[in-house]
């Protein structure tokens, strides 16, 4: 029985050996995906009960609620989209990249999703430093007055608490990104055995998708 | 995932699917100038499921996987929906 440390320095040991209770590695690795997808399910019932508050604020704040929205800057959120969705692109990459047996563009690709990730929380953190200097912040803080409805302190709260979660999971990933990265420099995943990489990168993808629904929510459906 | 054999590079399948999504997000954008009221949000919400699903099918390779895969992502799917459509129809009725 091979150590982690051997699998993960000693180039002639095999990566990863087969726990005992699966037939092979195939198994093994099928069943850790599901396990994957069965925690990006829930995910997104997080997220899902948190757009549900928001479906229940918006109906019964109305005018209100909505009049909030058209406060966020429309431009940095479709901004970040597209930021999010091409480091999808670039994850999906480093993936592809592992199974054709190129372990330096893998490297790259993840690199890139890493850039692209901060992006988006540089774009975040500006916007919502322009929020702060305008007042308006979550919760007892709130201080705009142009903007004084309950409907919409409401959206706001939401908004920051909702973004914030997102921004959250984007570090997360971001950390666990860059350890694979470092991991795979030391000893490149190859077409044989890559779980870890495709693992994170099936979380990255969800985070991705998770924004895909935020960001109508917040700053398109007026 | 145990082949030995590297894989050909599927890149152009992946930016295919990229191009897709950045034109549904134009697209979602384009729709959202225009003050159409609740068939505007049913157009929004519509075009992030489509894109949810793209980047499901294709970047998460669930269209690879087997079927029960899917289970998990359309139950999830369904429930959120259900909860969303339920606090609607209560809270809409105060």
């Amino acid at each position: 029985m091979t150590t982690t440390w051997e699998r993960m320095h000693v180039a002639d040991q095999p990566r990863r050996t087969v726990d005992e209770q699966f037939d092979s590695l195939e198994t093994q690795v099928h069943s850790g995906r599901f396990a994957m997808w069965m925690f990006l399910g829930s995910e997104t019932l997080l997220f899902g009960a948190l757009i549900g508050v928001y479906v229940a604020y918006r109906i019964l704040y109305g005018h209100d609620f909505v009049e909030a929205l058209h406060h966020n800057d429309q431009l940095l959120g479709t901004l970040n989209t597209i930021v999010l969705i091409t480091s999808s692109f670039t994850a999906a990459m480093a993936v592809d990249a592992v199974r054709g047996d190129r372990p330096k563009r893998v490297v790259w690709f993840l690199l890139a999703t890493l850039f692209l990730a901060g992006c988006f929380l540089i774009i975040k953190s500006y916007e919502y430093m322009h929020h702060f200097q305008e007042g308006i912040y979550p919760g007892l803080q709130y201080s705009n007055e142009e903007l004084d409805s309950r409907g919409a302190r409401l959206f706001f709260t939401l908004y920051f608490f909702m973004t914030g979660l997102h921004a959250l999971h984007v570090i997360g990933g971001m950390v666990v990104i860059a350890v694979i990265a470092l991991v795979h420099r030391n000893r490149p995943y190859t077409n044989e055995y890559y779980m870890p990489l495709e693992l994170t990168v099936l979380y990255w993808h969800m985070v991705d998708v998770v924004w895909i629904f935020l960001w109508p929510l917040f700053y398109l459906l007026k | 995932m145990t082949e030995h054999a590297p894989e050909h590079s599927h890149w152009l399948r992946y930016l295919v699917v990229w191009i897709v999504l950045l034109a549904l997000t134009g697209l979602s954008y384009l729709a959202a100038q225009f003050d159409i009221g609740t068939v505007g949000i049913a157009i929004g919400l519509l075009i992030a499921t489509v894109k949810a699903t793209i980047v499901a099918l294709y970047f998460m390779h669930l269209i690879e996987e087997q079927a029960l895969f899917a289970v998990v992502g359309i139950a999830t799917l369904v429930t959120v929906a259900l909860l969303c459509a339920g606090l609607a129809a209560d809270v809409g009725m105060r």
